[in-house]
């Protein structure tokens, strides 16, 4: 036996098994900066590290998230969804987002899960707050309503899958959470941007607000550091950015889009209504002016018009990775600009290959929105915020009619629900002047 | 047959190989649960270990559980009967076995068994994904193990009863080789897959790369296994060499790659390349749904069985061919033997 199984190689395996926990927990995880903006706005890295405390304090740690009462976020939900996946005693769900979300979403809510480069089209990305599918007008945020109909629903045709199995609370757990990623990505690029614009380095003042000049006659400079905690003057600029933050989310209610009574088509139509309808929508559907729909989707609803577009989060990456080529072909670079090319150079490489925005394929009968008719109204009504997509309707409340009326909106509904079933060997109509559009 | 000895009692009433399968039925049904914790992310559903919140977890009342707490009290218990079963199986060895490696060999596996139990509470108390990952990877070589002392000790085994092959005889030689292959990269690609599965949930700034390149390989190889597996199914039914091994291996290759497929599919919807072919799915995954759970159970399970059924025909040839083994040392084989 001896022989056979020296104590060696047992004290090594030992020694492996001790030592791995600490591979994956030295550091306990850490939201990550965006770093598209960080050096787009080129923000030092002093500037960076007081950026991420001042968010530490805001928001806390994803272990440990923290929500000011300003907010108005559910600090109980944030703690169901937070930290390390685990359940108490009585059986309730810890660590839901570690659980169902971070390896396709990210930890940030960045969508760069470890995941995500695989996945078609790539996660969400929470921190600008924009989402896709959602009941209110183009511009607004979406309702918690919203958020918990895609978590319980899922996405079809993507890797999004439906929480419907999970408790409701849950699910509210989630949404909670997703807000707050959305919160705090929406202030850190505010932030950001309220560094670049009001401080950095500049003329050293003396207590009369004369400038100090040294020996050499020129000024001394100094930087002016972010710290909130020391400044009341910061700190009340940080607590306004956060309430238009909060004021955005909080208004989404108000900006539902509610389709009006007398425009929705009466439950029971007869086929010869239905079938009016549908060519009112068809002619809407390639009419340039109106609906103007073919120009993306395709004269034959296919998705294979315009290809080249892209969503607002690949828009971009792409004018970073534009500016940064810019910077690259420069012929002199000062040290300045050498070392943001190192900076930018170093985040082009870790951003995910570019992707178009397709138009959807409308005759798979795959609605990523939702397959109601409702839903599909919205779509049309307001676009998909983030994307290519325009609405039709007005963009707020109050605001100037868009090109279609909520009838015709309603009649390209009736379209779009019958594409699926119109064999795809029956060429639409279109005019010369629409294919000539398209080849153009 | 004239000349054979007569049956020995201890081998015609072989309890050693009634406890090895014993065990590693027990084995498979704690890998499928183990699975099927892993697939809930179910790991964590107590914070303690041996006891389950706070009570011991052989008196825990596991019928009174549900969700992921039922599942992963289910591993645990399934875990101690495979303690327990372990602990029978060196006890009848000691006792009825006179091959004294294989008596070893049971203390290897009660040695395994204890580790990888170890493995997995300390998953639980570090609460660490790594050790998830490992106790993964370990799991189907502790699986491995309990198949071979079946075949170790089965009494076709001991009796040395089929024909020895020719050492000479390239076939039989080149078909033991190629099992082998299959063995270590069946192994090498439950590695990588528990990386792929597992690494996903880690929260290290590497995760995403390791993830990428474990997703690579793990396509690389399953491309490379399937050729060798392929391979060695059919081989085996041309030349009669474990014919019931070899059409258990096509069966299941060609299941484990369908299941492969679904796996990606129902975690990850369609990649981009398929939808070009195929389109999209009005399909939308379901989290934590049974369908789901047991098609990306069931991969991992598909694996470790290719891994026992191709270490399971590499013993046997092995046997035949009388390579790379222990000598056996029965006397009454050794007669037999001789007298051949």
């Amino acid at each position: 036996m001896n022989n056979s199984f020296g104590r060696i190689p047992w004290l090594g395996v030992l020694a492996v098994v001790t030592m791995l926990p600490g591979c994956d927990s030295v550091d306990p995880p850490a939201f990550r900066m965006n770093m598209v903006e960080a050096v787009s706005y080129e923000t030092a890295p002093e500037y960076q590290q007081e950026i991420a405390d001042v968010l530490a304090a805001l928001f806390g740690t994803p272990d440990e998230p923290f929500a000011l009462p300003a907010t108005g976020l559910d600090q109980v939900m944030l703690n169901r969804s937070a930290g390390p996946a685990w359940s108490d005693e009585a059986g309730y769900n810890y660590g839901l987002y570690r659980k169902h979300c971070v390896h396709c979403h990210g930890i940030t809510g960045d969508g760069r899960g470890p995941t995500a480069m695989f996945l078609n089209p790539y996660p969400r990305d929470y921190r600008p707050g924009v989402y896709k599918f959602k009941s209110t007008y183009n511009p607004a945020k979406p309702t918690d309503d919203d958020l918990h109909r895609v978590l319980i629903n899922g996405v079809p045709g993507t890797a999004m899958p439906s929480f419907s199995l999970l408790p409701g609370s849950e699910v509210e757990s989630l949404v909670e959470y997703v807000k707050y990623l959305s919160y705090r990505g929406e202030m850190e690029t505010k932030l950001i941007q309220y560094v670049f614009d009001e401080l950095g380095v500049m003329e050293k003042l003396d207590d009369e607000g004369n400038e100090i000049i040294d020996a050499n006659g020129d000024p001394v400079m100094e930087r002016i550091p972010f710290d909130p905690t020391n400044d009341p003057d910061q700190r009340e600029a940080v607590m306004d950015l956060l309430a238009e933050v909060v004021d955005a989310w909080d208004g989404a209610n108000e900006m539902i889009i509610a389709p009006t009574e007398d425009s929705i088509p009466a439950e029971k139509r007869s086929p010869e209504e239905l079938l009016a309808s549908i060519e009112k929508g068809r002619s809407l559907f390639f009419d340039k002016d109106k609906g103007n729909c073919y120009s993306c989707h395709g004269p034959t609803g296919l998705g294979d018009g315009q290809q080249d577009d892209y969503n607002n989060w690949q828009k971009a990456h792409k004018k970073f990775l534009d500016e940064t080529a810019k910077l690259a072909e420069k012929d002199e670079l000062d040290d300045l600009e050498a070392s943001l090319l190192d900076d930018r150079e170093e985040v082009a490489e870790s951003l995910y290959p570019l992707r178009n925005a397709i138009p959807r394929n409308l005759r798979q009968g795959v609605y990523r929105g939702g397959r109601r008719k409702l839903d599909i109204f919205r779509r049309i009504y307001a676009g998909i915020a983030g994307t290519p997509m325009p609405g039709g309707g007005p963009s707020a409340p109050g605001a100037k009619a868009g090109a279609l009326t909520e009838e015709e909106m309603w009649n390209i509904v009736d379209y779009v629900y019958s594409l699926p079933y119109e064999p795809a060997s029956q060429p639409q109509v279109v005019t010369p002047k629409y294919t000539q559009s398209i080849t153009n | 047959m004239s000349n054979n000895p007569a049956p020995n009692h201890r081998v015609s009433k072989n309890h050693a190989h009634v406890w090895a399968w014993l065990l590693f039925c027990a084995t498979l049904t704690l890998l499928v649960v183990g699975g099927i914790v892993t697939t809930t992310d179910s790991g964590m559903a107590f914070r303690d270990w041996m006891t389950s919140d706070g009570t011991f977890f052989l008196t825990y009342d596991w019928l009174s559980s549900e969700g992921d707490k039922f599942i992963e009290h289910g591993h645990r218990l399934l875990g101690a009967l495979a303690g327990f079963l372990a602990i029978g199986l060196f006890v009848v060895c000691y006792l009825t076995e006179d091959r004294p490696w294989v008596t070893k060999f049971s203390l290897v596996i009660l040695a395994g068994v204890i580790l990888q139990g170890i493995l997995g509470g300390a998953r639980v108390v570090f609460d660490e994904r790594l050790l998830a990952l490992i106790h993964g990877c370990t799991g189907p070589l502790f699986f491995a193990l309990t198949a071979a002392m079946v075949v170790v000790t089965s009494t076709w085994w001991r009796q040395n009863k089929p024909a020895s092959l020719a050492a000479d005889d390239a076939m039989p030689r080149r078909t033991f080789q190629l099992a082998l292959i299959c063995t270590g990269l069946t192994y090498a690609q439950l590695v990588v897959g528990a990386i792929v599965r597992h690494s996903p949930d880690l929260t290290s700034q590497l995760a995403a790369t390791v993830f990428r390149v474990a997703v690579y390989f793990h396509v690389l190889l399953a491309f490379v296994l399937l050729g060798h597996v392929l391979l060695l199914g059919m081989r085996c039914l041309r030349t009669g060499l474990q014919r019931w091994g070899g059409v258990g291996l096509l069966g299941l290759v060609l299941v484990q790659l369908a299941l492969g497929m679904s796996t990606w599919v129902v975690k990850y919807g369609m990649p981009m390349w398929a939808t070009r072919f195929v389109g999209e799915w009005t399909l939308v995954n379901r989290k934590a749904d049974v369908i789901s759970s047991a098609i990306i159970t069931g991969h991992m399970v598909g694996g470790s069985l290719i891994l026992v059924i191709s270490l399971m025909i590499a013993l046997r040839l092995g046997r035949q061919l009388r390579v790379l083994l222990p000598r056996v040392t029965a006397s009454e084989t050794r007669i037999a033997e001789a007298a051949q």
